[in-house]
């Protein structure tokens, strides 16, 4: 059979691949998925000079375009319209940096920023849809840890899954998170080595 | 698509920001399981009505590395999934298969697979009508205003009074059901026996809507309750006794088609899924 049409780019490779993982990983919470690796790798760094975790970063973007809004955190701090990081999401994905409370879409660039998930939208009775998608970098997701346990839809009973480098806080937020079904964030955790977890307002999370 | 146009079209025919709008909106479907996200359905170059819904799905999550199985009323060689399968394939390449087990994603209108799909397949359903509160309320707003109170009363009533008035429910197929014991849901045209596989099961189900916009899921290990009342169960299409003519299948679902013979003919009865019916009469032969 002919084929017609141009094979993906690699930003449209890293993308479809992406999304598969991010379905999966929502629809499945416990599981740990495996992000490609990310399509470029010149990322502005963060205000501490660290380097932002690039996979969570083009798997957010790999969601982001003209029609929606993203807001970024390094730490607790939302971080401006003009940081560099911010200016390079928008210039490559043509999506509107915004408030929190009215982004689509939010990358938190380490743990720290659990605490401002009370501040994103979760959507209302009419329109549960309305809600952020939250993107959280960790330093690790262990494959058989036992750090939260996750019952609820995509789950067969329950599941666990092992976190390292996030505080009791941290972890406190995460289980706490704004989740008042069908209202809600939809969270993915996502690791310095692509590893993926998701969590969507579904799931009930305890601290182990 | 011309065999001899210059043109190329779009890895998988969409641009890739009707992908982005359809898998953000995904996203939200399994985060809500039952809900309708509504999302802006493209024209394709077939006609709506005809699984644009379910092909817009399948188009914005397919990979190169899929294998791909598309059936329409259980059947892989009828007219309108052999076009859908060219056009998916045309444009992406993808493997195709008419075994259920060897396909990643199945793409179907009016069917479940016979066998129990894994957790790393995925169903794609094209759905006609997406909400089943059209049978008690045709105004789209007014209905997602019910949906949003979880204010299903008139549909108990709708569907008591009509198993009460006509010994069985009208609704025979696309049956509604109560999805992780909130959202009401239709099942889309699949038959009765087609309804508990939704339940607790071990794939991801995506339905799109394309005349109506809308797309949503049954996340895997979902509760998928079908709305019945304590004197009159749910029940599906099974009688005791039913087999198919052709592989002697006693639990799969059937359905009627006329064979033509020296006599003129004859009505004979086979399982719907076409290729589970012809694996399991290939099985025979290879043992016999
Ligand atoms: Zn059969």
């Amino acid at each position: 059979m002919t084929i017609v049409a141009t094979p993906p780019t690699p930003i449209e490779r890293f993308n479809g691949l992406a999304f598969r993982v991010l379905l999966d990983c929502l629809a499945r919470p416990g599981k740990v998925g495996h992000l490609p690796p990310p399509p470029f790798a010149d990322l502005p760094p963060l205000p501490d000079g660290t380097p932002p975790n690039a996979t969570a970063v083009a798997a957010g973007m790999s969601l982001l375009d003209q029609t929606v809004s993203f807001v970024h955190a390094a730490g607790e701090e939302w971080l401006p319209v003009d940081h560099p990081l911010t200016r390079w999401i928008a210039l490559r994905t043509n999506a509107r940096p915004v408030e929190a409370a009215a982004a689509d879409f939010a990358l938190l660039h380490d743990p720290a920023g659990t605490a401002l998930f009370g501040e994103l939208a979760a959507g209302s009775l009419l329109y549960p849809e309305r809600s952020c998608t939250v993107f959280l970098s960790v330093p690790a997701i262990a494959l058989n840890g036992e750090t939260l346990r996750l019952r609820g839809p995509g789950i067969a009973t329950t599941a666990t899954v092992g976190l390292r480098g996030v505080a009791p806080t941290e972890l406190a937020a995460i289980a706490s998170r704004p989740s008042q079904f069908p209202l809600g964030i939809d969270l993915f955790l996502i690791d310095q080595q692509g590893r993926c977890l998701g969590l969507p307002r579904t799931t009930q999370i305890e601290v182990i | 698509m011309s065999e001899t146009s210059d043109q190329l079209y779009n890895f998988a025919l969409l641009d890739e920001d009707a992908k982005r709008e359809i898998r953000r909106k995904l996203l939200k479907a399994v985060a809500i399981p039952g809900h309708l996200v509504p999302f802006a359905s493209r024209d394709l170059p077939i006609a709506r009505g005809w699984g644009t819904g379910g092909l817009q799905i399948t188009l914005s999550i397919i990979t190169p590395d899929d294998t791909l199985k598309v059936i329409d009323q259980g059947d892989d060689e009828s007219v309108n999934a052999v076009n859908l399968r060219r056009l998916i394939t045309r444009t992406t390449g993808v493997a195709t298969t008419t075994d259920t087990a060897a396909a990643t994603i199945i793409q179907t209108r009016h069917r479940i697979p016979e066998e129990p799909m894994r957790a790393d397949q995925i169903l794609v359903l094209q759905v006609p009508m997406a909400d089943p509160l059209r049978w008690v309320e045709p105004n789209l707003e007014r209905a997602t205003i019910m949906h949003s109170e979880a204010d299903y009363g008139k549909m108990w009533v709708y569907m008591y009074e009509s198993v009460v008035r006509a010994g069985d429910l009208r609704i025979a197929s696309q049956y509604p059901v109560i999805v992780n014991r909130r959202y009401l849901m239709d099942t889309t045209p699949i038959p009765r026996w087609d309804v508990p596989k939704l339940h607790m099961a071990d794939t991801l189900y995506l339905f799109g809507a394309g005349r109506e916009k809308r797309i949503y899921a049954v996340p895997p290990y979902t509760v998928v309750e079908p709305l019945q009342f304590e004197d009159y169960p749910f029940r599906t299409e099974y009688r005791p006794g039913q087999r198919c003519a052709r592989c002697g299948a006693d639990n799969t679902f059937l359905t009627e088609h006329f064979v033509s013979d020296s006599n003129g003919g004859r009505w004979e009865t086979t399982c719907s899924d076409a290729a589970y019916c012809a694996k399991r009469v290939a099985q025979m032969e290879a043992t016999a």
